[in-house]
């Protein structure tokens, strides 16, 4: 480019050649304000004394001429110019967009912060909640020597595990696939030693098409012993089990012919993408019943746009409150016991699946996701049996949270994208006797949680921590449930002890009596007993629930060892020091001061982040609480003192919902 | 009780990872010092600098499996000595001689950009979004464990074999030895060479670590082979193509996953690049270049063997020599290439009688219906869907690839336009366009169409090989993004007369068709 030191004459000349030679596109806003703002500068000119206006004001319109017309020059104004710089900012944009996006979703699914950022990468893993992590703590408290886990994805069994295991398509395990039952497979698994399977949710022809479906979705042959997020953990039985069934649904569409009145076609896009295009293709599906054939139909056309995955559902009933057309009504059975089967006759063309979702009485879904009971792939004129075997893991997910809600149970028959799904029969039958092989899985999650154990704060991963009844009761005849906690996160966990209560007839007896006491009574204090054993470091509070509402000058009055807080109007949190066990047990007896009298009382115990101590095993803390003792002691005027003991006041809502359904 | 403090470790395993980096710019810098000599005069400095950037790490992996095989057993601290003896020295030598030259490259291509201010603000822009982009990618990695099926899969082979200190029993046919993991694998040690690498380097097996530091590295280099191809002559063009490459999602994505294709992908764009630059000048040098390059794709996975099929029609069309120095070439990159991998190849026929091997038994037994299965669930089951979602999903997956491919292929046919008076004859005019000014869009366009090619000619086999998987089809989203940001920057960089290859070339005013 030329100079740029011209004077105006030659600025306006080429700016003037410049619009001529060139086809410009001279922004027209900013060429307006250019000549605004050399008009208010001749106007200020003009205020002044000194040459004419008129001269003034042409030699400023000159210099601005000049001047876009020097920025003309060096930046080509035209057309394409902008247009690809435009998409070039815009498809940059969106790249740099997304890139941002994947890496900040790693660090929101892997729950990365300041804290724990530096965590070693195991614990990081169980802060991911993988599923094939947690099927790997599973398997390890299950596997034993000689004893071998058939893994259907072997990555994370590999890398992150340390058991030993066979990955399913192994040449040396080609034979079980030409297996022709169930039976034969199972002679053929039990002679290889393969105990354990685990199983992710994704369809897999190996799996569907063999005779693995009948065996695993059977419990005459297998064990559901784990189940999250629709990925699986099953344990080979020694031998094959007869077992009594208890049919919860059964539906055969040759028989009834009108039953198409409970079902119905629902369409939702698969994801944000396909719901983009979910309006224009939606009336391509249809469902009908053809009872001489004895089927209930969806179908659905396949769609070529590029993503418009979309699901179509063959659902009973309507969605909504009072609305009781649910498939299963759990008021019939205890779904917290046992395990459930499906068995479907089916025919079709593509990928379905069948779910199952939970619903409260009001017709409030109790799970975000439908549970996944069945997928795969149907092909065109084979008509063959489903089987898939489950439980109802909102029990293992929210026990103390729905509370004594009975649960009502909807099926969903699925079809994805394009093709048709024929359904002759299906039954759904409840095994309430299948003994289970071991209570980790079942039974002891829950425990805690029936007797009075609860969850501290509530961004609590599902399973961030074993929580287990203890192995070790040293009192069997009193109320409290020892428990042992595993935690894997790095992260600070809580758990409260069952809550303990002053005896009712300490207040119910004569009121005076006992307001006469309480006036009389300085320095009411607790003294507790708390035996822990294990590794890792316990942090634990005193949360106390007075008879009445604390006046303000309590705090000022706080004792010099009994620093409390106040949570509450009524509520005190008194910190009772952290006590470090090396794989010992240790009895602690501590005593503090109340502001006043105690109602309730319960224990926080919280597994506290310590970064000199890991265990070579990655577990950050394994700590049982084997028990707890708490007695309130009244000093009276007179010098006496009365010991009151504390008794486990309250049981879980869950707790009464379980015996109150037994009972109906 | 075995204790630690796991913050301590953590901090001096980031030290670690800056270490492994350490050692890839010590190969690449030794690696630079003879592919500069090779490439001769007539080379363009930055593109020999940016391909030993692959170049220098995949024949360090190469040492080190060789070692691994011949003389396995010793102690990690002999292996990583040798290959600082081989590397280190030239490597320091080369650093302090020539650190230069991508300082100094940079320097007189923003200098010249002083003068036209628009253009700066547009190259500092790209330039941020390079930065940034590959900044969170390492954060990402140093925080992030290790979680992808795949890599997962690596990094435990790779740690049986660092943990043996020996290769000789790769492919894994006994699941014995890896505790259940199957990997009769045919792949070539390329990948796992580097892991095992970073491996010996951490000290430990235990966890994957600095590895994953790999991939940031490796994109890295790619994005720089493709900005200095790109770049030619066109500064603008060739920032945006290392943007358009580093943001594209699945390119990312496998990035942050530590995946084996994204040293895939670079291996491949330096084959590229060091074709091009051998068709400018012939030499035999070049062609040496070239063949490493190759040898490269080749070493890193066994879908590297389409390679040779690719590039030499590509050099054929736009070569200008004569027929007795292509033919020098090519029967010296075939030969180098092949021989780089020859252990490989010879264990793989006297393992599997095959140098590569189909899947598991299982897989054939008709009654399972594994294939249809899978292209049923992949959506890929009918005609229709194999071509709009498989061989086109570069268009139709805008979640996997952005929206290069669109944007691309509506320049090009813009593009095309100029090319209307001379459609009798397009192949000449591409050739003389290409001489021209040595625009590597042209080489690009060859090799994609090329490739498109190959996997139409794999579906209507009635093989869903190439397109079962995206990532396959990501073998030449470099080239892609090269056209896209060459095409798109054409009207910014017009009459820029700059390169970050050539920082004296003549200025070209007429550029644009």
């Amino acid at each position: 480019m030329t100079s740029s030191n011209n004077n105006s004459g030659d600025a306006a000349k080429t700016g003037g050649q410049s619009v001529d030679d060139r086809v410009i596109l001279i922004p027209s806003e900013q060429s307006d304000e250019t000549v605004e703002r050399a008009g208010s500068n001749a106007g200020k000119v003009t205020g002044e004394s000194g040459p004419g206006f008129g001269e003034r004001a042409a030699d400023a319109i000159e210099g601005a001429t000049a001047r876009i017309g020097e920025i003309g020059r060096r930046v080509e104004f035209n057309l394409t110019y902008w247009v690809a710089l435009i998409a070039l900012v815009v498809t940059c944009g969106m790249g740099w967009t997304s890139s941002a996006v994947i890496s900040g979703s790693s660090f929101r699914a892997f729950r990365v912060t300041g804290e724990t950022m530096l965590d070693p990468e195991p614990f990081k893993m169980a802060a991911h909640n993988s599923q094939m992590i947690q099927l790997i703590e599973a398997i390890s408290l299950q596997q034993e020597e000689g004893e071998l886990t058939m893994a259907f994805r072997q990555a994370e069994m590999s890398f992150y595990g340390d058991l030993p295991f066979v990955y399913y398509i192994s040449d040396s395990l080609a034979e079980i696939y030409e297996t022709r039952s169930p039976d034969e497979l199972f002679e053929e698994l039990h002679a290889r030693n393969i105990r354990y399977f685990a199983v992710p949710s994704y369809s897999r022809a190996e799996l569907e098409n063999s005779q693995f479906e009948p065996l695993l979705g059977n419990p005459r042959y297998v064990e559901l012993l784990y189940e999250l997020n629709d990925y699986r953990l099953f344990a080979l039985r020694d031998a094959p089990v007869e077992l009594q069934a208890e049919t919860l649904v059964r539906e055969d569409f040759s028989s009834s012919p009108d039953d198409l009145a409970n079902w119905s076609l629902s369409i939702r896009p698969l994801d944000w993408l396909s719901s983009l295009t979910h309006a224009l293709t939606n009336d391509h599906a249809s469902i009908r019943h053809d009872p001489d054939r004895g089927f209930v139909e969806i179908s659905r056309e396949r769609s070529y746009r590029a993503r418009p995955e979309i699901v179509d559902i063959l659902q009973r009933g309507e969605l909504g409150p009072g609305v009781s057309a649910f498939v299963i009504d759990q008021s019939d059975f205890d779904a917290s016991l046992g395990t459930m089967q499906l068995v479907a006759e089916v025919e079709g063309d593509g990928y379905a699946e069948v779910v199952m979702t939970a619903y409260d009485r009001n017709g409030t879904q109790l799970s975000m996701e439908p549970q996944v009971l069945w997928n795969g792939v149907l092909f065109d004129g084979n008509r063959r049996t489903i089987h898939a075997q489950f439980t109802d893991l909102s029990y293992r997910i929210l026990p103390s949270a729905l509370g004594d809600q009975d649960r009502l149970y909807r099926i969903f028959f699925q079809l994805r994208d394009g093709g048709y799904l024929r359904l002759y029969n299906w039954e759904v039958n409840h095994f309430p006797e299948v003994e289970p092989r071991s209570s980790a899985f079942t039974d002891a999650y829950l425990s805690p949680l029936n007797n009075g154990w609860g969850q501290v704060g509530d961004d609590l991963h599902q399973r961030e921590f074993y929580f287990t009844t203890a192995s070790v009761d040293p009192d069997p005849a009193d109320d409290f449930l020892p428990v042992r906690i595993r935690r894997f996160d790095s992260r600070t966990i809580a758990v409260s002890s069952p809550t303990l209560s002053t005896p009712a007839e300490f207040y119910a007896r004569d009121r005076l009596e006992t307001s006469t006491r309480l006036s009389s009574t300085i320095r009411p204090a607790i003294e507790m007993t708390t035996n822990l054993a294990g590794t890792g470091v316990v942090d634990m509070t005193a949360v106390i629930q007075c008879s009445s509402i604390l006046p303000d000058v309590v705090e000022e009055a706080a004792g010099e060892g009994a620093a409390w807080s106040r949570s509450d109007e009524n509520t005190i949190r008194v910190p009772l020091g952290t006590v470090l066990l090396t794989g010992n047990s240790r009895t602690q007896q501590l005593s503090f001061d109340t502001p006043c009298l105690p109602q309730l009382a319960w224990i926080e115990y919280a597994t506290s982040r310590n970064t000199l101590l890991v265990r070579r095993d990655n577990t950050l803390s394994d700590i049982e609480i084997r028990d707890l003792d708490m007695s309130l002691r009244l000093l009276d005027v007179t010098g006496e003192i009365t010991n009151v003991p504390l008794s486990i006041a309250t049981r879980q809502v869950n707790e009464f919902r379980r015996s109150s359904s037994s009972d109906g | 009780m075995e204790t630690s403090n796991y913050e301590f470790a953590a901090v001096l395993l980031i030290v670690r990872s800056f270490l492994l980096l350490g050692l890839f710019i010590l190969s690449s810098s030794a690696v630079h010092f003879i592919v500069r000599r090779l490439l001769g005069p007539q080379a363009l400095p930055a593109l020999a600098w940016s391909l030993s950037l692959v170049l220098g790490p995949v024949l360090m992996s190469w040492t080190l499996v060789h070692m691994l095989y011949f003389i396995p057993g010793e102690s990690p601290a002999l292996y990583i000595g040798v290959i600082l003896g081989t590397f280190g020295l030239l490597g320091l030598l080369g650093l302090v001689k020539f650190i230069t030259v991508p300082v100094s490259g940079l320097f007189q291509l923003y200098n010249s950009l002083v003068a036209t201010p628009l253009r700066l603000a547009i190259m500092v822009g790209l330039t941020i979004g390079v930065v940034t982009t590959l900044g969170h990618l390492v954060a990402h990695q140093l925080v992030i464990p290790l979680f992808a099926n795949d890599p997962l899969e690596y990094a435990h082979v790779s740690r049986v074999m660092a943990d043996l200190r020996s290769v000789r029993d790769y492919p894994f046919t006994d699941p014995e030895l890896t505790g259940g993991l199957q990997a009769a694998w045919t792949h070539p040690l390329g990948f796992p060479g580097l892991l095992i690498l970073s491996y010996f380097v951490q000290g430990s097996t235990d966890f994957a670590g600095i590895l994953r530091m790999i991939t940031p590295w490796l994109l890295f280099a790619n994005a720089s082979i493709i900005a200095i191809v790109a770049g030619h002559n066109r500064p603008v063009a060739g920032v945006a193509a290392a943007l358009l490459l580093v943001t594209t999602p699945y390119v990312f994505h496998l990035a942050t996953q530590s995946h084996i294709d994204i040293l895939r992908l670079a291996a491949f764009t330096a084959c590229f690049a060091s074709i091009w630059h051998l068709a400018r000048t012939d030499s035999l040098g070049a062609a040496i270049v070239a063949a490493l390059c190759t040898a490269a794709v080749h070493f890193t996975h066994s879908i590297g063997l389409i390679t040779l099929p690719l590039i030499i029609p590509l050099y054929l069309l736009i070569s200008r020599s004569s027929w007795v120095v292509i033919w020098r070439n090519i029967v010296i990159i075939t030969a180098i290439a092949i021989g780089a991998v020859a252990l490989r190849i010879g264990i793989n026929l006297s393992e599997f009688g095959s140098i590569l091997k189909d899947g598991p038994v299982a897989w054939s037994y008709e009654h399972l219906r594994v294939q249809e299965q899978r292209e049923v669930v992949r959506l890929l089951y009918t005609t229709y869907d194999k071509l709009f979602r498989g061989v086109f999903a570069g268009w139709t997956r805008q979640d996997l690839f952005g929206w290069s491919y669109w944007i691309g292929s509506a320049a090009l046919l813009v593009s095309a336009w100029a090319f209307r008076d001379r459609v009798q004859n397009p192949l000449q005019a591409i050739k003389d366009r290409f001489w021209r000014d040595e625009d590597p869009v042209f080489a690009a366009v060859i090799l994609s169409g090329g490739f498109y090619a190959f996997v139409l000619l794999t579906v209507a086999a009635d093989s869903d090989l190439v397109i079962k998987n995206a990532r396959y089809l990501l073998t030449i989203h470099p080239f892609v993004a090269l056209i896209t940001a060459r095409l798109l920057a054409m009207p910014l960089d017009k009459g820029a007369g700059l390169s970050l290859a050539t920082p004296k070339a003549e200025r070209s005013e007429e550029d644009a068709p």
